[in-house]
């Protein structure tokens, strides 16, 4: 697919404009950018501290900016609740928030959405088929748990973050957002997860990839954004940028803006 | 690896209180079998434990959520004095005690709206409010002013429900109880033991259905239903004297601590109390509304403290402003007891109802035993110590 094209078209899937968020007195995003479309892969890069894990928060409502302008599919929203981003097919696998502990794989799959069966005026969790659903969606990724009503807790990290990671690609139907999410993984799983991204594109979703890894960027990715210091430096199909050239924009932070103000 | 058996243990919060229940009761048992193994000392600690047991129940699920409440003693003080106010001021006893059951929810919601909005941790919140609650019972009813019932009336009050409807009443009863059981004789799961118990439960609900309409045609609706109030709420029930003082609020106990197992175990908002205390924010960025059901945890938790005082003036017939004092660190240990967790996410309301028990039997078993009463407290501190160490080993296992 040709990304110069796609950025053409009239509407994309998000656009996030001008975001400001302070925490206190840190400044955590001052005029970050970011754009994606439907079929695209933008790797989001930076140094540690940049404000990545922050401005994703910013789509999945999580947090609220200060300012700048929040758009899905052309239209201006105020997301002023996960759950509302959570409607607009928006999923995301946080480098910091991913299961609770305390509760059962299938409970953490549902959480938020579980289901229901009605019994008279009430209705009543149906734990049956959630463990049923929760082990087929798994199995379908490709992730083999022992017994989804097993606790979260004796699972390993790599165990966890699968898991989190299944629950994104099951629920998430426009956006699919991984924020490091193969920093607790080993080589086959981290595979595998690059395969996901592969084939949540393939279904025409839009994936925002978090990554300290560029081989990883320059497998999946269509599109790469550096943000430094809460700002967006950089912009660009992946083909206008060299590994090196990359690596050192987000170490030094000193960059260019947007293809066009290179031009 | 555990053996499959302890790590089915592991799995319920309860386990460890269970352990302790029996443990502490062979122990009296067999230290004083004639005065201890009789009916007379199960109805003293039952009968005991039904008010902070309720109150138990609120603080269970709060705490699993994550929160504290120090003021349950003082929403309860508060509670009582506002229904036998009320009722001592002509006001209907059935609308008194639903008023003071609203005050207590009220002060809930106080609690937790200070803690969304300002994120101070609910135990300085809660301390502040124990405070300033039982401000309220001491400044309306001061100097030594107790308020009693016998002062207006010498009978207990009765409620008159007209017989059209209760009548009506009974039929909407009836329906819900139809439909509950359709429903559960229509869940068809895969596991032997919930096809088993739905079916159960579809049969008496069948059952129970079928007696209300019976009793509602056999009486005259022409006639009010008379309701002795104080009897219903908190009445002695009499299965024969030798029997010992069995009182109602038991049965409530008993009835409120199974609907809030379900609502804890079996529901969404039950879910995302577990979610809220586990792991807020990882709850949070799931769409649980976290704010909400820590406030709605609150008011739960003040309207059950508020119920308890309640039911406890049907029996006391008065109030007196220290009402309730000192009830909160009794009911926390309770819970802990129970293998609820200090930091939240973790828990159950059978943990409670089993470690509230298991406190009013040591009670009664030192008591009978010829301990002096004061020891007792030092009792219950070292077995809420043995207890978190118990439930932290049992976890362990899994
Ligand atoms: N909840 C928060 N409270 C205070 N500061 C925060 C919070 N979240 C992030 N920050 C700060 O905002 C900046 C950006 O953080 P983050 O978005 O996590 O960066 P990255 O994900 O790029 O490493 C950092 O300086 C971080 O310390
Ligand atoms: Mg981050």
């Amino acid at each position: 697919m040709n990304p110069a094209l796609k950025n053409d078209s009239p509407a994309p899937l998000v656009q996030l404009q001008d975001i400001d968020v302070g925490f206190g007195h840190i400044r955590a995003l001052e005029g970050a950018c970011l754009e994606l479309h439907a079929g695209e892969v933008v790797a989001l890069l930076g140094d540690n501290g940049a404000g990545k894990s922050t401005l994703i928060k910013v789509l999945t409502g999580l947090v609220r900016p200060q300012a700048g302008d929040i758009r899905v599919n052309g239209e201006s929203l105020t997301l002023a609740s996960p759950s509302q981003a959570r409607k607009q097919g928006i999923e995301a696998v946080y480098q910091d928030l991913a299961l609770v502990p305390l509760m059962s794989i299938a409970r953490n799959f549902f959480l938020g959405r579980e289901l229901t069966r009605s019994v008279g005026p009430v209705r009543l969790l149906d734990e049956e088929e959630m463990d049923r659903q929760a082990s087929r969606a798994l199995v379908q990724i490709g992730i083999q748990v022992r017994d989804t009503s097993e606790p979260v807790e004796g699972l390993s990290g790599g165990e966890r973050q699968s898991i989190a990671i299944g629950r994104a690609v099951h629920f998430g139907s426009k956006v699919l957002i991984l924020d490091e999410p193969t920093s607790a993984l080993s080589i086959g799983e981290t595979e595998k997860v690059l395969q996901y991204v592969e084939a949540a594109r393939a279904r025409g979703l839009g994936v925002i990839l978090i990554t300290h890894n560029l081989d990883h960027v320059y497998k999946v990715s269509d599109r790469l954004v550096i943000l430094s210091q809460g700002k967006t430096i950089a912009n660009l199909p992946v083909e206008q940028i060299e590994h090196e050239e990359a690596a050192r924009l987000i170490m030094s932070g000193a960059g260019r803006k947007t293809p066009s103000e290179r031009e | 690896m555990a053996n499959p058996i302890s790590q089915r243990l592991a799995r319920h919060p309860e386990a460890g209180a269970f352990v302790g229940f029996i443990a502490v009761f062979l122990f009296f048992a067999a230290l004083t079998p004639d005065t201890f193994l009789s009916g007379r000392s199960a109805a003293s600690v039952l009968t005991s434990q039904a008010i902070p047991g309720i109150v138990a129940l609120g603080v269970a699920l709060l705490m699993i959520s994550g929160e504290f409440d120090l003021s349950v003693g003082s929403i309860l003080g508060v509670a009582s004095l506002v229904f036998l106010e009320l009722a001592t001021h002509e006001v209907s006893p059935l609308a008194a005690a639903s008023a003071g059951v609203a005050a207590g929810c009220f002060m809930g919601l106080i609690n937790g709206l200070l803690l969304v909005w300002t994120r101070i941790p609910s135990f300085i919140i809660t301390l502040g409010t124990l405070l300033v609650f039982r401000a309220i019972c001491l400044t309306a009813i001061s100097g030594g002013r107790i308020v009693r019932w016998s002062d207006v009336s010498r009978t207990d009050p009765v409620v008159l429900v007209p017989g059209l409807v209760t009548l009506a009443l009974c039929i909407a009863v009836a329906v819900v109880l139809l439909w509950t059981a359709r429903d559960l004789g229509r869940y068809r799961p895969q596991n032997r033991f919930t096809l088993g118990l739905s079916r159960l439960g579809a049969g008496g609900c069948l059952l129970a259905a079928v007696a209300v309409l019976g009793w509602s045609l056999g009486a005259d609706i022409f006639e009010p239903w008379v309701i002795d109030l104080f009897g219903v709420l908190n009445g002695r029930i009499d299965i024969g004297a030798a029997a010992g003082n069995f009182r109602m609020s038991i049965i409530w106990w008993l009835v409120l601590a199974a609907l809030f197992h379900l609502l804890l175990t079996r529901t969404r908002f039950g879910n995302a109390v577990f979610a809220t205390g586990g792991h807020g924010e990882a709850a949070r960025a799931q769409g649980v509304d976290v704010d909400r059901t820590r406030v709605i945890s609150f008011v739960i938790c003040g309207g059950l403290a508020a119920l308890a005082g309640v039911l406890q003036v049907c029996r006391l017939k008065s109030v007196d402003p220290l009402r309730g004092e000192g009830l909160e660190l009794e009911v926390i240990a309770a819970v802990v007891i129970g293998g609820t967790l200090l930091k939240g996410g973790y828990g159950s309301i059978i943990g409670a109802v089993v470690g509230t028990a298991l406190t009013g039997m040591l009670r009664t078993g030192l008591v009978l035993s010829g301990v002096p009463s004061n020891a007792f407290r030092g009792a219950i501190g070292a077995l809420v110590i043995i207890a978190v160490i118990i439930n932290t080993l049992v976890r362990r296992q899994r």
